[in-house]
């Protein structure tokens, strides 16, 4: 008998929620480059008689990412306590959401490893509050001791939503999309930066193995799951995946069966780990936050979250390919991020042709913000500056070649109309009076040429035509031929 | 139900509470004691005595729902002042022994 | 001098420039420093800051401006209210030098309205206890006879009025711990409706029924308390956005004609557990409201009176497991050096809380545990609601109800403090209020027989925000029993003085 071994595998996303202040209390949630304990009060440092206050806004992103996952949002939402100790859990509990989360019941569509789209069914999405963090040592050596660890709040208490999903992955490769797609759609939202290297979006995986009878695909055991944590890049959560699941089938086939366990991915050994813990189950002893009651979602709220929706990711994809005619390497590009989507449908309705402009986008416009490390939506060349750019190369007013030094120049700071005069060049090619400049000046540089003209020694055209060329190179080849063969026979009719 | 000493040094671990053997005789009589009452109104509850079938587990005193917090950030200073008063900080930090990565 | 001042006539008395701020602060100093080496009422004096803030009070006066409706009047604070110039310990050895960087909700509104702030008072450990027996500071005494308990958890506060160190004082209340020590020291105690005073900077025994109250001498005291601290707070996610009145006027316009006053149908089973003191006291205190023009009728509460104390021994345990849990010697507090994290946690743990604590720690992680949540904690959450109906059909045909406030007078010293299950019965009439978040005080209405009489409380309760009821009935009861007696120095010098 042939046996056959098949992932399943389900995804746990803490998305970090985009707002200023932390969840319950008006901390900076930004704490890139901040000293350890700075961003804390006496709330997010737990201190006696200190009480949780709701953000507002957290609860609206939470609200607006349940909407865009089509789930069903609760009208009346309210806050567990997790009870556990551990250092950086100041109140030793965490305020999270339990059996009444926000939202339940949703779904996300990704492209599946048949390359067909692939529903993933989304359990829930529940609000709740981050821990801080624990520093084991400091690179620069000043927190050595193998004896001590160290405990940084700054994070304690930046509002989270957990974005649970039913086991309906077969494969790393689908977990990766699945992140990857909900990465994408977190950005669109505003509801996340989606961040995985600042943590601002971590997975957990749960993963277990489906033995199945090759031949008539009957199931003959379905192993244990194990939840696999740490994973902080896409490319982690691949290899973890592939790691863990050659794990369980080398495990399987020997005989044995995974436990329920927790385990630990390590990525610079490129192995997953068991996690130490000390009592076999977890008991975190949730109960209602009693300080914290119900939280009611309006209609009104609701419907506002709704308005404030933007078209879908996926939707995008879909009208660029039919609208647009574009490649799908293009369009996943280009939908990657909404900025850049926008930004390249305002070059196409200021008059670019949709294909030179994705072409733009993705190559010249992609290349300052790496440069310069700009996010998309405050690049400094307006999109309807580049789609003006771009329709001149269309109608060959201009060469690339040349548009790029325009395009270049304004993303220096240069209006359209200044980059262009700049680069010697003009919308309707190059004005006569500059040409007959360049000309004279080109003429004024060749005293032995004219001379050699003068004395009658072209017959053959070979100086005019070496003259014309010293021309065209001046303008970049962006001057008319027989505009400067008039003009250069004028100038030279004064001079002989 | 009745409490057996294992269950008191269980419930002691969960709370990380430490409790010296001595203690231990006498929690259990308490606990033995107290249960007799919790054990009371769990039969009450379970024999339908009384009608809790549509009661929500979520109890609040008063119904109002309360005013959601702005999201403003207000900076505060306390954190010095706490570290400063810390059983155990250094450079910035609160510290601990030493827990081993992927520790639980 | 027994006759002290009341918060009325000393602010009247600051305004008429009879005295000063200044002079009234001092006369409270030395009341402590003569009574409370024998009473231990109190665990820190805020000399300093006290004086600091009497002369503010005084320059306020003569500068001519309005000083408040507090003005000069000394208080103090139950040690779990933060305040910056003194620690707040809850009675605990966990918090024992800890100093909290910010002040309670109430403490900010009684400095907004005048008072001066004289020191913290006695508690049971974390407010668990009936005694203040459970503090780690030792016990404080009754001063009508300090080898009785004066009750607790709020202790300290009941013997802070009654011994006339301060006319006011604020306590908070969890299952009865400011009404039972106001009926064992023979003094006013009010629990306002659950949501009415701001928690923010109360720590926190069991969140969902903690709340801070008044303690006097005078029910216009207990309403001129009342008015400063119950303020809507958008920092306490519990607190009402109701619009509160001006208390004082319940007391002006005190009147008890035609309201119908409820006894207790099922009372009458529990005989065999009510000291005959205390009945008696409770039908002398209706024979009054009677001859007042109420008309006395009967209610029934068989749930909250059967299962309110095992409810209430669930869900308060519950939240207080988890309330408790921040003390683990890593940020602030008491903090033992251990070699690993769990030995820290649990030696921390087990050596910075007392039995008390720690029992109800035990309790109420038990009962959250899985496989028992949904028998006990579950259930006691749903028996929680059919009280709080019970309450509100009760109220359908009454004002107020009458209850005993505790079914004895003060008990003796160490008499209870080995079996707290007897500690927890002196909770049975009290803790059912806290379930079903209502308001509840508690008056003197007598004093017993013996050789040194003792105090005897009865226990008014009101519909949800009727608070002005409550003020009102106490306020015509106190024109026959008078205020609150300022217990004589010589039942505390006559004690075992300490
Ligand atoms: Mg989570
Ligand atoms: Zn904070």
């Amino acid at each position: 008998m042939n046996a056959v071994y098949m992932p399943v595998i389900g995804l746990e996303v803490h998305v970090q929620l985009a707002t200023a202040s932390k969840i319950f209390c008006s901390c900076s949630t930004d704490s890139m480059g901040a000293e350890p304990n700075r961003n804390v009060c006496p709330v997010c440092l737990g201190l006696p008689g200190t009480l949780p206050v709701m953000n507002e806004h957290a609860l609206r992103l939470g609200i607006r990412a349940g909407l865009a996952l089509s789930c069903a949002i609760r009208d009346r939402t309210i806050f567990h306590r997790k009870n556990y100790f551990y250092p950086d859990l100041p109140k030793a509990y965490q305020i999270s959401q339990y059996d009444l989360p926000l939202a339940e019941g949703g779904e996300i569509v990704i492209t599946g490893d048949d390359g067909a789209p692939k529903r993933i069914r989304i359990t829930r999405l529940h609000l709740e509050e981050d821990a801080g963090k624990l520093v084991h040592s400091a690179a620069d050596g000043r927190l050595e001791g193998a004896e001590r660890s160290f405990v940084d709040y700054n994070r304690g208490g930046v509002p989270l939503a957990e974005i649970v999903s039913e086991p309906d992955m077969s494969s790393p490769r689908e977990a990766r999309e699945y992140v990857q797609t909900l990465r994408r759609l977190v950005r669109y939202l505003g509801v996340s930066d989606g961040d995985m290297e600042k943590g601002s979006l971590r997975v957990d995986a749960n993963i277990s193995l489906k033995k199945v009878d090759g031949a008539t695909g009957d199931l003959l055991f379905w192993g244990e799951r194990s939840e696999v944590k740490n994973m902080n890049s896409l490319r982690a959560v691949e290899r973890a995946l592939a790691y863990e699941i050659e794990r369980q089938r080398i495990l399987m086939e020997r005989g044995g069966t995974p436990e329920r366990e927790t385990r630990h991915w390590n990525d610079g050994a490129g192995v997953t780990t068991a996690m130490r813990s000390k009592e076999a189950a977890n008991d975190y002893r949730y109960f209602p936050d009693p300080d914290l009651p119900p939280m009611l979602v309006t209609e009104a709220m609701e419907e506002r979250e709704r308005r404030a929706l933007p078209e879908m990711p996926w939707k995008k994809a879909e009208r660029f390919t039919e609208q647009y005619g574009l490649p799908a390497a293009d369009v996943e590009v280009l939908v990657e991020s909404l900025p850049l989507a926008d930004y390249f449908e305002a070059c196409v309705a200021a008059g670019a042709s949709p294909l030179r402009a994705s072409n733009w986008v993705r190559v010249e416009v992609f290349r300052v913000m790496n440069e310069r490390k700009l996010p998309a939506d405050a690049f400094p060349v307006a999109a309807l500056s580049l789609g003006r750019l771009v329709a001149m190369v269309d109608e060959k007013k201009l060469s690339t070649t040349v548009a790029r030094e325009v395009f270049d120049a304004m993303a220096g700071g240069k209006s359209l109309d200044e980059a262009l005069k700049g680069a010697g060049a003009a919308q309707g090619g190059i004005a006569s009076e500059a040409l007959e400049g360049i000309i004279r000046a080109v003429v004024a540089q060749n005293p032995d040429v004219l001379d050699e003209i003068r004395s009658g020694k072209d017959g053959s055209g070979k100086k005019r035509k070496f003259l014309t060329g010293l021309v065209m190179k001046e303008t970049r080849g962006q001057a008319d031929g027989k505009q400067v063969q008039a003009i250069l026979d004028s100038v030279l009719g004064e001079l002989l | 139900m009745t409490v057996s000493e294992r269950d008191v040094r269980h419930v002691a671990e969960l709370a990380r509470l430490h409790v010296e053997d001595d203690e231990i005789v006498g929690l259990v009589g308490h606990f033995t004691g107290i249960m007799a009452h919790f054990n009371a109104l769990a039969r009450a509850g379970e024999e339908g005595r009384l009608p809790l079938d549509d009661l929500s587990p979520v109890v609040f005193a008063h119904d109002e729902i309360p005013p959601l917090r702005a999201d403003e950030v207000v900076e505060s200073s306390v954190g010095r002042a706490v570290l400063d008063a810390a059983p155990d900080a250094r450079e910035g930090f609160f510290v601990v022994p030493r827990i081993m990565e992927g520790d639980e | 001098m027994d006759r002290m001042l009341s918060a009325d006539e000393i602010v009247r008395g600051l305004l008429a420039k009879e005295f000063s701020a200044a002079e009234v602060f001092r006369s409270s100093l030395e009341r402590v420093r003569r009574m409370d080496p024998a009473l231990s009422a109190m665990l820190s004096v805020t000399e300093e800051a006290g004086m600091a803030a009497a002369r503010a009070v005084d320059e306020c006066v003569a500068r001519g401006e309005d000083p408040g409706p507090l003005a000069g009047v000394p208080v103090v604070l139950k040690d779990n209210m933060c305040y910056r110039a003194a620690p707040t310990t809850c009675g605990s050895r966990m918090l024992e030098r800890w100093t909290p960087p910010y002040d309670a909700a109430v403490v900010t509104a009684l400095e907004g309205a005048g008072a001066v702030i004289l020191g913290k008072t006695n508690m049971d450990e974390f407010a668990m206890g009936g005694s203040t027996e459970y503090s780690a500071f030792g016990p404080a005494s009754n001063p009508w006879d300090p080898d009785r308990v004066p009750g607790g958890s709020s202790g300290g506060s009941a013997v802070a009025v009654a011994a006339g160190y301060v006319p006011v004082a604020l306590g908070s209340d969890t299952g009865g711990s400011i009404r039972q020590p106001a009926s064992y020291c023979g003094v006013y105690g009010m629990k306002p409706t659950y949501g009415l005073v701001s928690r923010r900077g109360l720590v926190a025994f069991a969140s969902s029924l903690d709340q801070i109250g008044p303690f006097a001498r005078t029910a216009a005291d207990l309403a001129r308390m009342l008015s400063v601290i119950a303020a809507p707070d958008p920092g306490d996610g519990t607190s009402s956005r109701r619009a509160r009145p001006e208390y004082g006027a319940a007391v002006a316009s005190a009147s008890l004609k035609g309201r119908k006053i409820a006894v207790v149908r099922e009372l009458a089973g529990m005989k065999a557990s009510l000291s005959p003191d205390v009945e008696g006291t409770l039908a002398r205190v209706l024979d009054l409201c009677r001859r007042e023009g109420a008309e006395i009728v009967e209610v029934s509460l068989p749930r909250s009176l059967e299962f309110g104390l095992p409810c209430y021994y669930i869900l308060a345990p519950a939240e207080a497991s988890s309330n408790l849990a921040r003390f683990d010697g890593v940020r602030y507090g008491f903090s033992r050096k251990e070699r690993t994290l769990k030995a820290l946690y649990e030696r921390t743990r087990g050596e910075g809380f007392g039995p008390e604590v720690k029992r109800r720690i035990l309790t109420g992680t038990y009962v959250l545990s899985s496989g028992y949540y949904d028998a006990y904690y579950l259930t006691a959450q749903k028996v929680r609601q059919l009280m709080k109906e019970e309450f509100r059909k009760a109220f359908a045909s009454c004002d107020l109800i009458a209850l005993p406030t505790a079914p004895t007078p003060a008990f003796r010293k160490g008499e209870l403090v080995d079996d707290p299950i007897q500690m927890y019965l002196a909770d049975i009439f009290t803790l059912p209020v806290n379930l079903a978040g209502l308001p509840a005080l508690s008056l003197n209405g007598g004093f017993t027989a013996d050789a040194r009489p003792l105090p005897v409380g009865v226990q008014l309760i009101a519909p949800q925000w009727g608070e002005e009821g409550l003020l009102s009935a106490a306020a015509v009861l106190e024109r026959h029993l008078g205020p609150a007696s300022v217990a004589p120095m010589a039942a505390v010098k006559g004690g075992d003085g300490r």
